[in-house]
C-alpha cells in the first residue's frame, strides 16, 4: 500500500520541477535585491566620503553635483594630509597599535589558559572579574580613571603621554580585553586533555607546557586576536581622547583637521579625514577578513 | 607521605594558576576596583577636582535624588534610550538572524556578502562612528548640505517612499506608525551592529546536523516546520548570546545621546559627581534589561547533547 502510493506520488511530482525552478529564481532574484540594497547601504557612506575628497570648492556649492566631482582636485586631500601631519601620524599608529595588540594577546593568551586549565582558589572568581570588566561601561570608570593616571602613584601626571593605553592593555583592561580572555579561554578548554598529561608524563613544568605544547596550536587565534586588538586599538575614541589626547594617534590627528570658514566644508574635511585615518584598517581587513570573520565562527561564542 | 607530596604538587600548579593571571589580578587589584569603588563613592560626593588632588564633599543620596526629580533633559534622554535599547535589540536580533538564513544558502558571492556585513564590526567604529554623530547634528542644523556623506538620513528614505503618510492612510493607528518609522529612520544603525551577530548565527546554522533535517523530510515535515522544530530550537543558545552582545555593544553606542551627556556633565559642567550617579543609574538600568531578557529566552532554551 505504502510503496503504491509513493509510487504514484512520485510520477505525479513529475511536472513539479519547473514550478519549483520559477520559485527558484524568483527566490534568487528577490534574494540578490536583498543584499545588494544592504550591501550598498553599508559601503554608501564610504563611497560618498571618498568621492567628496575630490571636489573642489565650486562644486561643494553647485546643487547639480552630488556624487562625482566636476572640477577634480587634489587640494583638499593635501590640505588634510597636510593637517593630519599623516605620514608620522601613521608610523606612529601603526607601533602604538602593534605594541598594545601584542601586550593584549599575550596577556589574553596568559590569563585564557589560566582561567581554562589551572584549578585554583579564585577561578572562578576571576572568570567573573573578567566579564564583568568587559560589561561595565567606561563612563561609569573614566572619571576615576583619568583621576588615577593624573595623579598616578607618586604624583605622576600621565594624562597626555601613551602611557595609559600601555597600561591597560598590560593589566588587561584595554579595549575589550576581556572578549579576548573569553576567546583564549574557550579555545583552551576545547583542546584535549590528553596532550598535556603526555608532556606532564614526560616531565615538562606547567609553563613548558603551556609554551611548547599549547601555545603553538593557537597560533591562528593569536593572529585573530593580534588583529581584532589591532584594529580596535586604532579606531578607538574612547581612550585615546580622553586619557591620551596630545598624542601622534590617528583619533587625535582627525580632530585636528578643519576645512576653512564654510561649515559643509568643515563636515566634509572631517569626514575625508576619517577616511583617511581608518583607510590602512580597511587594507588590514581586505587582507585578513579570513582570520576576522573565521575567528567568530570558531570563537566558541556561538557554543 | 604519599599525601604531603601530592598536596605538595597541588598547590605548586595552583601557584602557576596565579602567575598565569598575575596581569589580570594586579589590574584588578590596583586600576579595576579602585575605579569602580572610586565611582560608587564619588555618586554620594560632590565632587572638585584641584591642583592638588580632588575634593569631595559627601552629600548622601542628593545627586541621586536630582537626577530624577530635578535634572528634565537626563529623564527625557534616558527613556528615550531605553525605548531606543529594547527595540533596536529587538530589531537586530531578527535582522540578523534573518539575513544569516539568507547568507547560509548557497549562492555566488556570498563571501562577498559575508564580508561586508562583517565590515562595520571593524571599521564602522570609533573614528567613523563619531564622525557620523558629528554629522547627523549638522543634518538637524542645516538640512541642506549633503556634503557630509552620512548615510541615508532620516529624511532620505521617508522623502523618498512618502512612508509616513502611506501608512497613515492605511489607517495604521499613529503609535504603530511611529515604530515603523521609528525602526525605518534607524536602518543603518541597526545594519551596522549586526555583524556579529550574523556571523555566530551563521557558525550555529552550520553546525546543525544535515542529517536532522534529512530525517525530518522523510517523516514529511514541510520547509515551515522545518523551521520552527528544529531550526529555532536549536539557535535559541545563540539568540541567548547574541542579545546579550547586542545590549552590551549597544548601550554605550553615542546614538542614544546618555554617554555624551553624561560626558559633557563630567568635564564641561565639572559635575563629576553627579556624572558618576548618571552612569551608575544607566548602569543598573543595562543591568535590569540583561537580567530581564537572558531570564526569558533560558528559561525557552532546552540543550540536546
Amino acid at each position: 500500500m505504502t510503496k503504491h502510493t509513493s509510487f504514484v506520488k512520485k510520477k505525479k511530482c513529475w511536472k513539479k520541477p519547473q514550478m519549483r525552478d520559477i520559485a527558484r529564481l524568483t527566490w534568487s532574484i528577490i534574494r540578490f535585491g536583498i543584499l545588494l540594497g544592504l550591501c550598498f547601504m553599508i559601503i554608501y557612506p564610504y563611497i560618498v566620503k571618498i568621492l567628496n575628497t575630490f571636489k573642489s570648492y565650486p562644486d561643494y556649492l553647485d546643487p547639480t553635483v552630488r556624487y562625482i566631482p566636476k572640477y577634480f582636485t587634489l587640494d583638499n586631500l593635501t590640505t588634510i594630509l597636510e593637517q593630519m601631519n599623516y605620514k608620522k601620524t601613521l608610523i606612529t599608529t601603526v607601533l602604538y597599535s602593534s605594541l598594545i595588540a601584542l601586550i593584549e594577546v599575550i596577556v589574553s593568551a596568559l590569563a585564557g589558559y589560566g582561567l581554562a586549565r589551572i584549578k585554583f582558589k579564585g577561578n572562578k572568581l576571576l572568570f567573573m572579574l573578567v566579564i564583568f570588566e568587559l560589561l561595565v561601561p567606561p563612563q561609569t570608570v573614566f572619571m576615576p580613571m583619568y583621576i588615577k593616571f593624573r595623579f598616578f602613584y607618586g604624583g605622576l601626571n600621565l594624562i597626555n603621554t601613551y602611557w595609559p593605553g600601555i597600561i591597560l592593555a598590560c593589566t588587561g583592561l584595554g579595549i575589550k580585553n576581556g572578549l579576548f580572555i573569553f576567546m583564549f579561554r574557550q579555545f583552551f578548554k576545547n583542546m584535549p586533555k590528553e596532550l598535556e598529561e603526555a608532556a606532564y608524563v614526560d616531565g615538562c613544568s606547567v609553563f613548558k607546557t603551556f609554551f611548547k605544547v599549547m601555545l603553538p596550536n593557537a597560533v591562528t587565534l593569536m593572529v585573530t586576536v593580534f588583529l581584532f586588538a589591532f584594529a580596535w586599538q586604532w579606531t578607538d575614541t574612547t581612550n585615546t581622547t580622553l586619557y591620551m589626547r596630545n598624542t601622534e594617534l590617528m583619533a587625535n590627528a582627525v580632530n585636528n583637521v578643519n576645512g576653512g570658514e564654510l561649515s559643509s566644508l568643515v563636515v566634509a574635511y572631517n569626514n575625508s579625514g576619517a577616511m583617511l585615518a581608518v583607510l590602512p584598517i580597511a587594507l588590514v581587513y581586505l587582507v585578513g577578513q579570513k582570520f576576522f570573520i573565521q575567528s567568530v565562527e570558531r570563537s566558541g561564542i556561538t557554543g | 607521605m604519599k599525601k604531603g607530596r601530592k598536596k605538595a604538587l597541588f598547590t605548586k600548579r595552583e601557584l602557576s594558576g596565579y602567575i598565569f593571571l598575575l596581569p589580570v589580578i594586579l589590574g584588578a587589584i590596583f586600576i579595576f576596583i579602585p575605579a569602580i569603588a572610586n565611582s560608587f563613592i564619588y555618586s554620594f560626593n560632590n565632587v572638585t577636582v584641584e591642583f592638588s588632588g580632588i575634593e569631595k564633599t559627601f552629600i548622601g543620596w542628593q545627586n541621586y535624588i536630582d537626577a530624577f526629580m530635578v535634572d528634565t533633559e537626563f529623564r527625557l534622554i534616558l527613556a528615550n534610550a531605553a525605548k531606543g535599547i529594547v527595540l533596536d535589540t529587538v530589531v537586530i536580533i531578527l535582522f540578523s538572524f534573518f539575513i544569516s538564513n539568507v547568507l547560509n544558502q548557497q549562492f555566488k558571492g556570498r563571501g562577498i556578502a559575508r564580508m561586508i556585513f562583517f565590515m562595520p564590526v571593524i571599521l564602522t567604529t570609533g573614528i567613523v562612528a563619531k564622525v557620523e554623530g558629528a554629522n547627523a547634528l549638522y543634518s538637524t542644523m542645516e538640512i541642506a548640505t549633503d556634503s557630509s556623506g552620512s548615510a541615508f538620513g532620516q529624511m532620505g528614505i521617508r522623502g523618498f517612499f512618502h512612508l509616513e503618510s502611506m501608512l497613515a492612510g492605511v489607517g495604521l493607528p499613529a503609535f504603530a506608525t511611529n515604530l515603523v518609522m521609528s525602526v525605518v529612520g534607524n536602518i543603518q544603525n541597526i545594519v551596522n551592529s549586526s555583524g556579529v551577530q550574523i556571523i555566530v548565527f551563521i557558525s550555529a546554522l552550520q553546525a546543525i546536523n544535515p542529517s536532522v533535517f534529512e530525517a525530518s523530510k522523510m517523516e514529511g515535515a514541510t520547509k515551515w516546520e522545518e523551521f520552527w522544530k528544529i531550526t529555532f530550537p536549536l539557535l535559541l543558545p545563540n539568540v541567548l548570546v547574541c542579545v546579550v552582545y547586542t545590549i552590551i555593544d549597544t548601550f554605550t553606542n553615542p546614538v542614544y545621546g546618555v554617554v555624551d551627556y553624561i560626558q559633557s556633565q563630567a568635564f564641561n559642567s565639572g559635575k563629576m559627581g553627579y556624572a558618576a550617579a548618571l552612569s551608575w543609574i544607566y548602569f543598573v538600568i543595562v543591568l535590569v534589561f540583561l537580567g530581564i531578557s537572558s531570564s526569558i529566552i533560558s528559561r525557552r532554551i532546552t540543550y540536546i547533547d
